[in-house]
């Protein structure tokens, strides 16, 4: 973990409350190593002492650290950029049955990186009808629909972060799960995802203003988080999604219901 | 290492555990021993411990946040090890095999760092290391709390400064919702971290 990340991570901790497990065992591990970042989060511990009347375990420390031991914190955070909804559980039954499906053009149907199931990543993607049943995305996509997403991880894949982002008729870029930019960390990063899993839901409903017409839809999966500024101002200039990025994507019209 | 009365260890045989459908089988609930122990295995670590090594009496004392944390999270991890694999009997008391488990970890990671604490040394006043004994620290915490709106110096009071308080016992005090005070707690930390990082703390 770069030293930056680290620091981000740590005042996060701090603003926010407990990190996505897979984050803090990152950061545990990173500050085990190295004594300036143990120092910053040192640091910010005095002063959450300090606000908490110098009791050692202060009420936020004694949540956060209930979190780590007892499993509670969250797996994977994401927040939408177009609004937050309700977690969507109920779903996961259906998302089981229901073909998921982002592929790259030349390997229909699935998105595998490495060989072997274990190292299978993909995304799925579903809209939302008036009634609240979620329906396979495939041919159309009704505009007023939300999006609701699921992401398979293999347990050796190696990727341990998603953007996922649509491109309209219009040549706008939609991003359904980057982080939000906050004040101490100002980069709009791709999101974390576990690994070991199979169609974990994403919490939340996205809403977005497509225009009508063709929407493609992409994953963007990578080992480091993705910069969601630097891919879309490529796009923006070229219309296309950079090479360089590993993506899956589906392609589907939004059309009035 | 005289860490747990006897008053403790009687409480302790019986803390975290619960008899399987009256089978006779006790199961240890790892949520209610956490629960039951962490302020022990804190207060350990932070107050500091004796030891010897060659005969000679020796002090360890767990300053940093990050060690007292990740210490005390890997001695419960170590705990419920020992128990997944039967290596502990259920009908003996916890704390002192905890508390052996946490010395014994923070042991192995300062003991070649140069960070214990001679016992000579024991009565130099520790400065500069915890915020309530720095006057420069107490000094911003109360110039800060002035920078707070009521609301927040209220949450302030009911989160932070009361023994034992939780976002939603907080949020029962002031009549607020546990999430009105989550945002709060958030408002907080971030204005003090902007606060402090003003004022040249985090250099």
């Amino acid at each position: 973990m770069r030293h930056e990340r680290a620091k981000v991570l740590i005042e996060k901790q701090f603003e926010a409350g407990p990190l996505p497990s897979g984050d803090w065992e990152d950061l545990r591990h990173h500050l085990r190593e190295c004594d300036d970042c143990r120092a910053v989060y040192d640091r910010h511990g005095e002063l959450e002492a300090g606000l908490g009347g110098g009791r050692v375990l202060n009420a936020a420390r004694r949540e956060r650290m209930e979190a780590y031991q007892l499993g509670n914190a969250k797996v994977a955070e994401v927040v939408p950029l177009f609004g937050r909804w309700q977690t969507w559980t109920p779903l996961l039954a259906i998302a089981a049955a229901v073909v998921l499906y982002v592929s790259i053009p030349a390997e229909p149907e699935l998105v595998a990186r490495g060989s072997g199931g274990a190292s299978v990543s993909f995304v799925k993607a579903f809209y939302e009808t008036e009634t609240k049943e979620a329906v396979e995305l495939k041919d159309k996509l009704p505009k007023a629909a939300p999006l609701l997403f699921t992401y398979t991880n293999g347990a050796k894949s190696e990727y341990r972060w998603v953007a996922i982002a649509g491109l309209d008729a219009s040549g706008r870029a939609h991003w359904y799960y980057p982080e939000y930019a906050t004040a101490s960390q100002p980069e709009v990063l791709s999101v974390r995802i576990a690994q070991g899993v199979a169609d974990a839901p994403m919490p939340d409903r996205v809403f977005a203003e497509h225009a009508k017409g063709k929407l493609e839809i992409c994953a963007l999966f990578s080992k480091e988080p993705l910069d969601v500024k630097t891919v879309d101002v490529a796009l923006e200039k070229t219309g296309r999604w950079p090479s360089e990025v590993e993506r899956s994507c589906l392609s589907t019209v939004v059309a009035d219901e | 290492m005289g860490w747990s009365s006897a008053a403790a260890q009687v409480q302790d045989a019986t803390v975290g555990a619960r008899d399987v459908a009256g089978s006779g089988t006790v199961e240890l609930d790892r949520e209610a021993l956490y629960r039951a122990h962490v302020d022990f295995v804190v207060g350990l670590l932070s107050r500091g411990f004796g030891y010897r090594v060659g005969g000679e009496p020796r002090f360890l004392k767990v300053q940093g946040a990050f060690d007292l944390e990740d210490l005390t999270q890997e001695a419960f991890v170590q705990l419920f090890r020992q128990i997944e694999k039967g290596n502990f009997d259920a009908e003996r008391p916890v704390r002192p095999y905890l508390g052996r488990i946490a010395t014994n970890l923070a042991l192995r990671r300062f003991r070649y760092t140069g960070r214990e604490i001679p016992y000579e040394e024991l009565d130099v006043p520790v400065t500069a290391e915890d915020c309530v004994e720095n006057e420069e620290c107490r000094t911003l915490i109360e110039t800060f709390r002035g920078t707070l709106s009521a609301r927040e110096r209220d949450v302030l009071e009911a989160y932070y400064e009361t023994e034992g308080a939780t976002q939603a016992s907080a949020g029962e005090a002031l009549d607020l919702s546990r999430d009105q005070v989550a945002r709060s707690v958030t408002s907080i930390r971030k204005k003090a971290i902007r606060y402090f990082k003003k004022r040249g703390w985090f250099e």
